[in-house]
């Protein structure tokens, strides 16, 4: 019969099990899956991340040199980052904060070259050169 | 006498989701319920025509948010089996270890909700509290909070490193403690039984005839568990079901409330025998699965069955989803005639139902 | 399929899952795929002691198919979710929605056969939903 009413007591003296967000926000874990980022100056535009991203957010043209990404329709999931063969893609260990306005992200970069994969970091073999 | 005729649902208190009872009452007691469906049907098993395997993944995920590890490890499964490939031992026990964790958070919401469906406020803060702390579990260790995307074709994408597994064991333990405190106020209180004891009576017959799986089978007394079909690595992990006899709602109550412990301890005893390894396969080419294939795994409603169809394509020809609310509505509308019309929201609640899941 | 199929002829159909029943195979549900404009195929689970068995039958989309929820009720909420889905019909069936189990008036027809083209992914802009003609299929 009193057993809730121990906890109950417990809890009184516990303190709240809430955090007064935002004001106090909790440390991400390591290696959440968060907002993304993408260090376009290494981008080959090789479309690799639009072509694997289940929610088709992402899009890139490489003749512009421009990566666009849709944080509202992403899903998180991190796919495009372990597709990216240059691995200038990653995510943060945070989210987005909440927005009241949708947005797009659109990164503009160099456009790529003819005849092969640009960029530092000695990106050429991996990266497939076929424009999506 | 005259009948009345009272619409429950699609908006309720009590249902987290949209599912309608038509209800026709004499006297305060059902007579009669038929269930009108379609809220939130969303067409996904058409996705496969415009996804390839790998993004299907994220796609079945998203079948049912509370249960998202199961669907897409069943998923996985299928098409591993389809291309004669096998998960690495190690990723088979960690899919385990998620899919327990899943179960746990699942059953801790349904015990949250089911509660807090009979005014218990202070258990439902209770349990949803614990529950925060498995999220966490699973959000550590494998990225995303709930809807987890661990699975891939051939492994799971997340390797999690002893540091992590003594704590998610160490947590595990303290979790239990906790949880054992509370069984007496979830399972004895007499206002709790009250509200369930013969409430909502399912007969064995009637489970086995209305094809009702999961919990609300075991609770009628059929000792089915797809678990004891030893995918993945319960073979290893000497699973027992849970049964109880009653068929009434309480008996449901205390299936998921022992079942919670129960996975607890598959979580303990998985990070026990987790063999060192390789968690994932590298895969030469694209999946493009052919064949067909039905996969089975239990889910924490019940019995999930994927029906998989390929020819061979990196697009899936089709993909069938019997997720368990399905299998249980027609038991729910039998256990409802009789029931007083103040019971009705216990009852509906006590199968768990998951329309987003039912309706897909 | 790793399990027992066995093709039946529809008219077979309802004395064969009737025998099933009485051997004690509980029905887990039926699975609809499309072969092409005009047929359908039916896969019929059953379980028993977690054992799968199927039976495959082929219906022609025009012709209604015979329902087997009279010897199991459990099949007339995936018989209804059929009809909704590909446009079939079911005679017999107990508790029938007549195609409207999630469908309303203004869906399409026949949502799950390919005919109408491939799925549409963002939904039609307020108002002007147009659902696409669908050529060549039996059912719309
Ligand atoms: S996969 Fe990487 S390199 Fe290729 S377009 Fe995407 S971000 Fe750029
Ligand atoms: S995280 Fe997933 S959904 Fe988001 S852009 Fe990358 S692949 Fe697409």
């Amino acid at each position: 019969m009193f057993e809730l009413t121990a906890v109950l007591l417990r809890n009184l003296f516990r303190g709240p099990a809430t955090r007064r967000y935002p004001h106090t926000v909790r440390e991400p874990f390591p290696r959440t899956r968060g907002e993304l980022e993408n260090e376009i100056g290494r981008c080959t535009f090789c479309g690799l991340c639009v072509r694997r991203c289940p929610s088709r957010c992402l899009e890139v043209d490489p003749a512009a040199g421009v990566w666009r990404w849709d944080p509202f329709a992403c899903i998180y999931c991190g796919v495009c980052v372990e597709a990216c063969p240059v691995r200038c893609l990653s995510q943060k260990e945070t989210g987005r904060r909440p927005a009241t306005a949708r947005e797009t992200v659109l990164l503009q970069g160099t456009p790529r070259r003819r005849g092969g994969a640009q960029g530092k970091g000695g990106a050429g073999e991996e990266a497939g050169p076929e424009p999506s | 006498m005259r009948h009345t005729v009272i619409p429950f649902g699609p908006q309720h208190p009590v249902l987290p989701e949209p599912i309608h009872l038509q209800l026709t009452i004499r006297e305060e007691r059902v007579v009669e319920a038929l269930p009108a469906l379609g809220f939130v049907h969303r067409g996904l098993e058409r996705l496969v025509e415009a996804r390839d395997v790998p993004q299907m993944i994220q796609v079945v995920e998203r079948v049912c948010g509370i249960c998202s590890m199961i669907h897409a490890h069943c998923f996985c499964m299928g098409v591993e089996a389809l291309l004669g490939i096998e998960a690495p031992p190690r990723a088979q026990v960690l899919r385990v270890l998620w899919s327990e964790l899943h179960r746990v958070q699942s059953h801790l919401l349904w015990l949250g909700l089911f509660a807090d469906c009979l005014g218990f406020e202070s258990l439902f803060m209770q349990f949803w509290r614990i529950r925060e702390r498995i999220l966490d579990l699973g959000e550590a260790t494998t990225g995303n909070r709930v809807i987890v995307s661990v699975n891939v074709i051939g492994g799971v994408r997340r390797d999690p490193d002893a540091a992590q597994l003594a704590w998610v064991a160490a947590e595990i333990d303290r979790i239990e403690e906790e949880l054992r405190r509370l069984e007496p106020a979830v399972l004895d209180d007499p206002t709790v039984r009250r509200r369930t004891v013969g409430k909502g009576v399912l007969s064995r017959d009637q489970a086995w005839e209305l094809g009702a799986v999961g919990p609300t089978a075991r609770a009628s007394g059929i000792a089915e568990d797809m678990r004891q079909t030893n995918y993945a690595a319960y073979g290893r992990l000497y699973f027992e079901p849970v049964v109880e006899t009653d068929g009434d709602s309480h008996a449901r109550l205390r299936v998921r409330f022992r079942e919670t412990l129960a996975s607890l301890d598959l979580v303990r005893r998985a990070i026990r025998i987790l063999p060192a390894g390789e968690v994932r396969l590298k895969l030469r080419e694209p999946p493009a699965p052919r064949g067909e294939i039905v996969v089975r795994v239990e889910q924490p409603r019940g019995e999930l069955l994927y029906y998989l169809k390929g020819s061979g394509e990196k697009r899936l020809d089709r993909v069938r989803i019997r997720t368990p609310t399905f299998a249980n509505l027609p038991a729910l509308l039998a256990m409802l005639p009789g029931v007083s019309l103040s019971d009705v929201p216990v009852v509906t609640l006590s199968i768990d139902p998951c329309i987003s899941c039912t309706e897909r | 399929m790793r399990e027992e199929t066995r093709t039946v002829p529809v008219q077979a159909l309802l004395a064969e899952v009737a025998r099933l029943k009485a051997e004690g195979w509980r029905l887990v549900t039926l699975t609809a795929s499309e072969l092409d404009a005009e047929r359908l195929d039916l896969l019929y689970h059953f379980d028993r002691e977690l054992r799968l068995q199927h039976l495959r039958v082929a219906v022609a989309k025009r012709e209604a198919a015979p329902s087997i929820s009279p010897v199991f009720f459990s099949a007339a909420l995936v018989e209804n979710e059929i009809q909704d889905l590909f446009g079939v019909r079911f005679a017999g069936l107990l508790l029938d929605f007549g195609g409207g189990l999630y469908r309303e008036p203004e869906s399409p027809a026949a949502p799950f056969c390919r005919c109408g083209g491939p799925p549409q992914e963002t939904p039609p802009a307020e108002g002007g939903g147009q659902t696409p003609g669908g050529e060549g299929c039996a059912t719309r």
